[in-house]
């Protein structure tokens, strides 16, 4: 124990995902050697994306406004909808700048071990938006571990019938040696091998 | 190599370090603390070789609460785990009996490892199969306390049912793999008919559906390979129920030494074998029998406590005593 306040905020620091007690120290005497308008430059910046930032009524990305710039821009084709987990897969997904139809952000993906039902998550909306018309492709990139795919089993399922359902494929990183990659990965790129 | 010494003096000890930096983990135990020497801060385990005829060097060290740090020709790797696909161990100690006489769960945990090491690109599936069997009952009990509806059930349903089927498969190939080699090295050990038997049963979503409702009462899923049983038989007899400990012994080792051929066979190279404390319980004619079983283009490192329970060339007797090692 050094101080009451140093303990607060090592404890505020552990509940950050990925950050355990040695790393919340670290961070915390961090912060206070830092100049008191550093430090406050990030207190600040918590407040304020706390205040300004909120999820996109649509898709459920995060936004300053109601709706997000992406729903928004008349540029992007309406027909396709990319469900992601998680905001920062839109980014991912942007960055390939081949993508220009809308998005989905479930919010995280289904664990009953966890207690995440699909009502839990922004499927509801999902099925809403297919149910408004308009939408020819649903593209499923939620992650490729198993909740992610009985993620994207249980939506595909409900809406079977009602558009097409498209799933991205598994393959290597670009880029890399393939003497690098891991035996799950190059096998399972191998399985989806394509005639050339 | 031959390592030899008096009870206690180290043997043991030194068998698991060289599976420790070859591996990346101790056979013995998950706990990293135990692997430090009483009244040291750390661990450090560094080991030189040649692999296909290119140096092989990898250094691992250990601190309490920072868990362990490999480097592999100098290259630090994400994790100490990844070292277990460079080179593959087997190990044989007295306790790996429970593979033979232990529970279902022993097999389906030894041969799951086989399986992975055997077809490294599904070496995920037990994992993924476990963790979706896991989800699965997770959702059972929650639809048994009316916290969801069945079809929220569904998606783990049809999980289970593909990683299962996938897994079943996987594991028949494994076992059809080992099987005949298993058979060789039995019968050479003096076990005659050694013979493997898997039948998995595949989870299929109409299986698991039939019988939904039990499942939910009892909140577990009641059909898939992880109820699965391996048999280990010499002829018919189940040695399981029915062997003596020394025919539990010659089928584990029988085992070890079947899947260190295949191995060679798939990787172009032979694996490090590890055996401890094999050679007191085998009279001379298996000692015998053992060293002209041991795979070729490998490298084995066996324990015992009398030097004379093998006859090895100078160079290849290592004498421990006291927890030191010298070429004897
Ligand atoms: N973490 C440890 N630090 C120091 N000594 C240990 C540790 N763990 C076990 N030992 C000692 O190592 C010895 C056992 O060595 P072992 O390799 O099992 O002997 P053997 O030659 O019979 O196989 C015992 O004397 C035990 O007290
Ligand atoms: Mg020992
Ligand atoms: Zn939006």
């Amino acid at each position: 124990m050094i101080s009451p306040s140093v303990d607060n905020l090592v404890a505020q620091l552990t509940r950050l995902p990925g950050v355990g007690t040695r790393t919340a120290h670290r961070l915390a005497f961090h912060l206070l050697q830092r100049s008191t308008p550093e430090a406050n430059a990030l207190a600040d910046a918590i407040r304020e994306v706390k205040e300004r930032v909120r999820f996109c009524q649509v898709c459920g990305n995060l936004t300053e406004q109601e709706v997000c710039g992406i729903c928004q821009d008349p540029r992007r084709d309406r027909s396709v909808i990319c469900v992601v987990e998680q905001p920062v897969d839109v980014v991912s997904v942007e960055r390939t700048a081949e993508y220009r139809g809308l998005y989905h952000v479930l919010g995280g993906s289904l664990s009953p071990l966890d207690g995440i039902e699909p009502g839990d998550l922004r499927i509801g909306e999902l099925f809403q938006r297919v149910q408004d018309g308009g939408v020819t492709e649903v593209v499923l990139a939620t992650n490729p571990n198993m909740t992610g795919e009985a993620t994207a089993n249980y939506i595909a399922d409900k809406l079977r019938g009602r558009t097409r359902v498209t799933r991205l494929a598994s393959g290597l990183p670009v880029g890399g040696d393939l003497e690098y990659a891991d035996e799950v990965t190059l096998g399972r790129a191998l399985l989806g091998r394509r005639e050339m | 190599m031959l390592a030899v010494g008096p009870n206690g003096a180290g043997k043991t000890n030194l068998l698991e370090a060289v599976h420790l930096a070859t591996q990346g983990f101790s056979p013995r135990t998950r706990a990293d603390a135990e692997l430090v020497r009483f009244g040291t801060a750390g661990a450090r385990v560094a080991v030189q070789g040649t692999r296909h005829g290119t140096p092989f060097e990898v250094e691992l060290t250990i601190r309490p609460g920072e868990g362990k740090r490999a480097k592999l020709n100098g290259a630090a790797l994400r994790t100490a785990e990844q070292l277990r696909a460079e080179l593959p161990a087997l190990v044989f100690t007295p306790d790996r009996l429970v593979v033979v006489k232990g529970s279902p769960a022993a097999r389906r945990a030894y041969f799951d490892r086989a399986l992975a090491r055997l077809l490294p690109s599904r070496s995920s599936l037990p994992v993924e199969y476990a963790a979706a069997v896991g989800q699965r009952n997770a959702a059972l009990r929650r639809v048994a306390a009316r916290l969801s509806d069945s079809e929220a059930l569904a998606p783990w349903t049809a999980q289970v049912a593909e990683l299962g089927a996938a897994l079943v498969t996987a594991r028949e190939e494994a076992i059809a793999i080992l099987a005949p080699a298993f058979a060789v090295k039995a019968a050479a050990l003096g076990l005659p008919e050694g013979r493997l038997d898997y039948t998995g049963k595949v989870p299929t979503v109409e299986a698991l559906e039939a019988r939904l409702q039990r499942d939910i009462d009892r909140g577990i899923t009641g059909l898939g390979p992880h109820l699965d049983d391996v048999g280990i038989r010499s002829g018919d007899r189940d040695l399981r129920s029915y062997g003596s400990q020394g025919e539990q012994r010659l089928a584990v080792l029988s085992l070890v030494l079947a899947e260190a051929d295949c191995l060679a066979e798939r990787r172009g190279g032979g694996p490090l074998l590890l055996l401890d404390d094999v050679l007191s319980e085998l009279d001379r004619t298996r000692r015998e029998a053992l060293v002209q079983l041991l795979p070729a283009n490998g490298q084995t490192l066996m324990t015992s406590t009398a030097a004379d329970a093998l006859a090895v060339e100078p160079g290849q007797l290592l004498v421990v005593s006291h927890g030191r090692v010298r070429v004897g």
